[in-house]
């Protein structure tokens, strides 16, 4: 297949003001094929907006190299930026520009002038359906308005790849599932490559061709969703909601030891992101080989345990197994 | 280059389209200027009343061979009881025994004194005039004394005829030889623009008035001697002709009189005086906070984010500040002319007609702007590369900016010259004062507003690219 992107031994070490290091990603190997939709799916802090940011020019390497188009993106920085679209997590526009006057500013910016920037941008609006609001001002607009004028800006001068940190953050689902679909039209009208970055399972699972998953600074699986799962097996997840209350780590072990086919019990306390980005609500993961069959004795022990379980359920193998299998932790830890 | 502009030209639009902004870069100080001009300098026109602008006089002229001392009229002229009128510098002329019109208005404009060694003595002995590092000066250095005291704001200026005055400009008359010129140096106080230029111009006037008369007698003496023949010429003896023409141009003299140049020229109404230097003042003073905003703009976009899409574009870095550096130094231009134009309104309103209040010279008006211009955005760029954030740069960059603005006379009053030359909105100020009033030389002030721009630029930017990693 022919590959949009190499990434080869990427590292980027921090230095902090009181002498110590941090070494944030360490030494990724990657390759993104042209006309793909690959995502790199971790949780926050994982590592994935330092390697996008590096791979995209923001940031210089440590060490290593990605090529884009070709490209060195250290040793031909405005060649292989001139291939890439760029859309970032953070609304990256000017609130007192319109839509238009951001569209035109950043067109320039990518060498675009005269009717081909006027053309393209008019193009574009009406792509992410802006066109009768073109003149007002962002500051002016919803967050799903400013997200899609944000997507416009990345799509302006026709990139061959395009980047996405996140984009579907602090959003409405309206707007969430109108971003999802414009990132699969973009695949299979335009046939752009897609580098997608998200801490969202369901996310990765609906759009992508491949992913990468990463952790602590480094990938630890690449492949297809199908590839992936086989990895840890054909194990059931089982997801007790337990609400804000405490788990003792006696408790998991109990399960794990007790009842037969446990190979993994632990607990996601409260917080953003993982199985449900709204829920506010802890909840004990259990793999297990039989499930259905698993489960009153999983209840059981957690009766005894005073735990009130305040709702069950049974998921078929994905992503998020293959992170817990692989990390012994949620996504949204 | 392109693309510089078009960061440039982005820059310019956020800024002059945010209303909010408008009002503190524009209505602000053109609010305060006119309040301040208003106040100090009323309604109606009323002139300024320019008096007893004090001036030394130091004369060393000996005369010239034909018994004329030309340095005594500038004597007589300004100096209050030096002469009962009667011109008794010039030779054997005939007067009308009255005081002239022309010398009494002088004298009311200054207040003259004739810096004789004397008069130099008894102000060291009473410590009127301090010599300091010049203490091996005596009484008999009249010149630099003079200057000295000067120097010290004692006088706004210092006439000083050299002793060859009178022979070299009588020389024109001599057929023999060839004509001198006759130079008298007028040493004036820059921090006192005003008065110096009226200073200037009554010795220029007096000055010209002299040479010309000078140059019509040469010119009938080469008639007569025509005429008469060259026998009845070497006869008569030019000294005697010379001698009896020699009244024509005296003050007094009803063939000729001497004429004081009129310092309309240079008049302006006080409210137009006090808006060229309170506008001038308060114009660069608000410009300080457009070049820093101008240059911590930077971190703002790098907050929102538009920073880092610049850098992920096909954009080098070098553009990228090179095109927000000239979008603040074109802002900070354009608020000045903005400023410069709407002051010109304001004048003329309350003249009730159109006054040029900063001058006529517009090519040195021009240069003055784009010099103050570069030191503004210089002082921006040094404050941007020595602090670290906007937070940082909004008190320390008030505290800085406003005691530019007090030291550099931006609130109505004006401190010494020896402390206000310590801020760069005094030699901005100090400059568009001279041209409004035609007053001087601004030279000096063009050199050190653009020379400390241009180094605080440098610094700064270094500072910057050190501290802020694009």
């Amino acid at each position: 297949m022919d590959v949009m992107v190499e990434v080869r031994d990427l590292r980027k070490t921090f230095r902090h003001d009181d002498g110590t290091q941090i070494e944030a990603v360490k030494g990724i190997d990657l390759d993104i094929y042209r006309g793909e939709v690959f995502s790199l799916l971790g949780p926050n802090g994982a590592g994935k907006t330092t390697t996008i940011s590096m791979i995209s020019g923001l940031l210089p390497p440590t060490s290593g190299d990605a090529l884009i188009g070709g490209f060195s993106i250290t040793q031909k920085p405005l060649q292989a930026k001139k291939l890439i679209g760029v859309v970032p997590q953070e609304i990256a526009l000017y609130p007192t520009l319109s839509a238009r006057q951001n569209l035109e500013f950043f067109g320039k910016m990518y060498g675009l002038r005269g009717d081909a920037l006027a053309r393209r941008v008019d193009q574009v609006l009406d792509f992410i359906d802006l066109s009768s609001r073109q003149h007002e001002r962002v500051a002016t607009y919803s967050g799903g308005m400013k997200r899609r004028v944000n997507i416009g800006v990345g799509l302006l001068h026709e990139p061959e790849l395009i980047y996405m940190d996140e984009p579907t953050v602090g959003i409405d689902p309206q707007s969430r599932r109108r971003i999802l679909d414009t990132v699969k039209q973009l695949r299979d009208e335009y046939r752009i490559t897609v580098l997608y970055t998200t801490h969202l399972m369901e996310e990765a699972q609906e759009l992508s061709d491949r992913v990468g998953i990463i952790d602590h600074g480094e990938i630890i699986a690449l492949g297809n969703q199908g590839d992936l799962i086989q990895q840890v097996g054909e194990e059931d997840r089982l997801v007790f909601k337990v609400g804000n209350q405490h788990i003792e780590r006696g408790l998991l072990e109990r399960m794990k030891a007790e009842v037969e086919g446990i190979t993994e019990a632990i607990f996601d306390p409260p917080g953003e992101g993982g199985e449900d980005p709204s829920n506010t609500s802890g909840l004990i993961v259990v793999m297990a080989k039989r499930g259905r069959k698993a489960l009153p004795a999983l209840i059981e022990i957690a009766e005894k345990g005073g735990i009130e379980i305040q709702s069950v359920e049974v998921r078929e193998p994905d992503l998020e197994a293959v992170f817990l299998a692989l990390t012994g932790r949620a996504l949204r830890e | 280059m392109r693309k510089i502009w078009t960061i440039a030209w982005k820059e310019l639009y956020v800024r002059f389209t945010d209303r909010s902004l408008l009002v503190i870069m524009i209505a602000v100080p053109l609010a305060i200027s006119s309040i301040v001009g208003l106040a100090f300098g009323g309604l109606g026109g009323s002139d300024i009343s320019i008096s007893d602008i004090p001036v030394a006089i130091v004369n060393h002229d000996a005369g010239s061979d034909l018994g004329v001392n030309y340095g005594r009229v500038f004597v007589d002229l300004l100096v209050p009881g030096s002469s009962s009128g009667d011109m008794s510098a010039l030779p054997a002329c005939e007067t009308s025994g009255a005081r002239s019109e022309d010398s009494s208005s002088l004298q009311e404009l200054t207040q003259a004194v004739a810096f004789t060694p004397e008069l130099a003595q008894s102000m060291i002995d009473q410590s009127e005039l301090t010599l300091g590092p010049e203490a091996g000066l005596g009484a008999q250095d009249g010149d630099a004394l003079a200057r000295l005291a000067v120097d010290q704001g004692i006088y706004t200026a210092a006439v000083i005829i050299p002793e060859d005055y009178s022979l070299n400009l009588a020389s024109m008359f001599k057929p023999q030889g060839t004509p001198q010129r006759a130079e008298i140096e007028v040493y004036a106080n820059a921090g006192q623009p005003i008065g110096s230029g009226v200073i200037y111009s009554i010795i220029d006037g007096i000055s010209q008035q002299l040479a010309t008369g000078n140059i019509a007698i040469a010119a009938s003496i080469d008639v007569a001697a025509s005429r008469l023949g060259p026998g009845v010429s070497s006869q008569m003896g030019n000294d005697a002709l010379i001698e009896s023409l020699s009244c024509a141009f005296s003050p007094s003299s009803n063939l000729v009189g001497l004429q004081t140049k009129s310092v309309s020229g240079e008049s302006r109404s006080m409210a137009g005086i006090i808006l060229v230097s309170v506008g001038s003042a308060q114009a660069m003073f608000f410009a300080l906070f457009t070049a820093q905003g101008g240059v911590f703009s930077m971190h703002a976009e790098r907050r929102q984010w538009t920073l880092q899409r610049l850098i992920m574009s096909p954009t080098s870095r070098s553009e990228i500040l090179g095109g927000k550096l000239l979008g603040t130094f074109i802002s900070v231009v354009v608020q000045l002319v903005l400023l410069m134009l709407a002051l010109t309104l304001v004048g003329s309103l309350i003249e009730g007609h159109l006054v040029l209040i900063w001058g006529t010279n517009f090519a040195s008006v021009a240069l003055v702007l784009l010099s103050a211009a570069l030191a503004v955005s210089g002082l921006g760029m040094l404050l941007a590369g020595l602090i670290q954030t906007p937070e940082q740069a909004n008190v320390l960059g008030s505290v800085i900016n406003i005691g530019l603005a007090v030291l550099g006379g931006a609130f109505g009053f004006q401190l010494p010259d020896q402390i206000s030359s310590l801020s760069l909105l005094y030699w901005g100020r100090s400059a568009f004062e001279t041209l409004a009033t035609n007053s001087g030389d601004i030279t000096l002030n063009v050199a050190v507003l653009a020379g400390q721009g241009i180094l605080m630029f440098l610094i700064g930017l270094l500072l910057f690219n050190r501290r802020f990693e694009l």
